[in-house]
């Protein structure tokens, strides 16, 4: 069976990313790069069990009491997506203070901000986008295609 | 300060702005027919992957329209079927289609729209 994960949890997750490098960018703390690579480390290598957001998205669940979502959704691109940043902010901070580049640091690191951020506003996941993208390269051929299309069509009223 | 608030600003705007141009309706579907994908009347169909959640979320309503407006309903899955999405310039899900008679597209949605508008769609698009 596939893992499920609230769609809520990703999205907090992405909004406390991009809203902290936002901040971290803005006001100049470059710490904010490592620090959030290990954070993304923890939620695409380790899983769930050390998922720094997963942690915070239930302690937030059971002090608001939010309602279950109406959907689950795959947590696998989401995983994915945090792989990427983590791998972006890795090597936005071996820039920043490994070869003095700050400029391309800060880059990398604003570009993973409006990602997470376009993610957590629009649930536009560009980096699920590339893994839904890579899976589709990785099984070419693997698939079991229909047929049969539309594969569920359903008669007025039915 | 300010020049760095400047930069935020401009990083933010350009990712927005290019998400505004991918999410808009694939200009391909427009005036097409989806006949060759077996919808060959009025309908309202989704094209879908099954990792999309939205998806999920507005099929249900979709369905419920298609029964207000007695139109078929069809969902086809682009990770079963990724030629489509490349014949017709489809880049997100869902992806809304309304078609008439002989299944030509009427009126395409990047995302579910406000209440009773893809029903309203449906029911203009049925032989009068």
């Amino acid at each position: 069976m596939r893992n499920l994960v609230d769609p809520r949890q990703p999205r907090m997750g992405q909004a406390i990313t991009g809203g902290a490098l936002l901040i971290g960018f803005v006001l100049g703390w470059p710490q904010v790069l490592p620090v959030l690579a290990v954070v993304l480390a923890g939620a695409s290598l380790g899983g769930p069990a050390t998922n720094l957001y997963a942690y915070l998205f239930r302690a937030a669940r059971s002090v608001i009491g939010f309602r279950p979502p109406p959907e689950l959704e795959e947590a696998a691109p989401p995983r994915f997506a945090n792989t990427l940043g983590f791998l972006f902010l890795t090597g936005a901070t071996v820039a920043y203070w490994g070869f003095d580049a700050h400029v391309a640091a800060w880059s990398l690191g604003l570009l993973v901000s409006a990602l997470a951020l376009l993610a957590a506003t629009t649930g536009l996941c560009v980096g699920c986008e590339f893994y839904v993208l890579a899976r589709r390269i990785g099984t070419r051929g693997r698939i079991p295609t229909k047929r049969v299309v539309p594969g569920e069509r359903m008669g007025a009223g039915a | 300060m300010l020049v760095r608030l400047v930069l935020a600003a401009t990083a933010l705007g350009v990712v927005f702005a290019a998400y505004r141009l991918w999410k808009r309706p694939p200009r391909r579907l427009s005036g097409a027919s989806l006949v060759e994908l077996g919808v060959a009347g009025p309908a309202i169909v989704q094209f879908s992957t099954r990792s999309c959640a939205p998806c999920r979320t507005a099929r249900p309503k979709l369905i419920e329209a298609a029964s207000d407006a007695e139109v078929d309903y069809a969902q086809i899955e682009l990770d079963e079927r990724p030629e489509v999405a490349g014949q017709f310039g489809i880049r997100s899900v869902p992806t809304i289609v309304v078609t008439g008679p002989g299944g030509a597209v009427r009126g395409v949605w990047t995302t579910l729209p406000a209440n009773g508008e893809i029903t309203e769609a449906a029911r203009r698009a049925k032989p009068a």
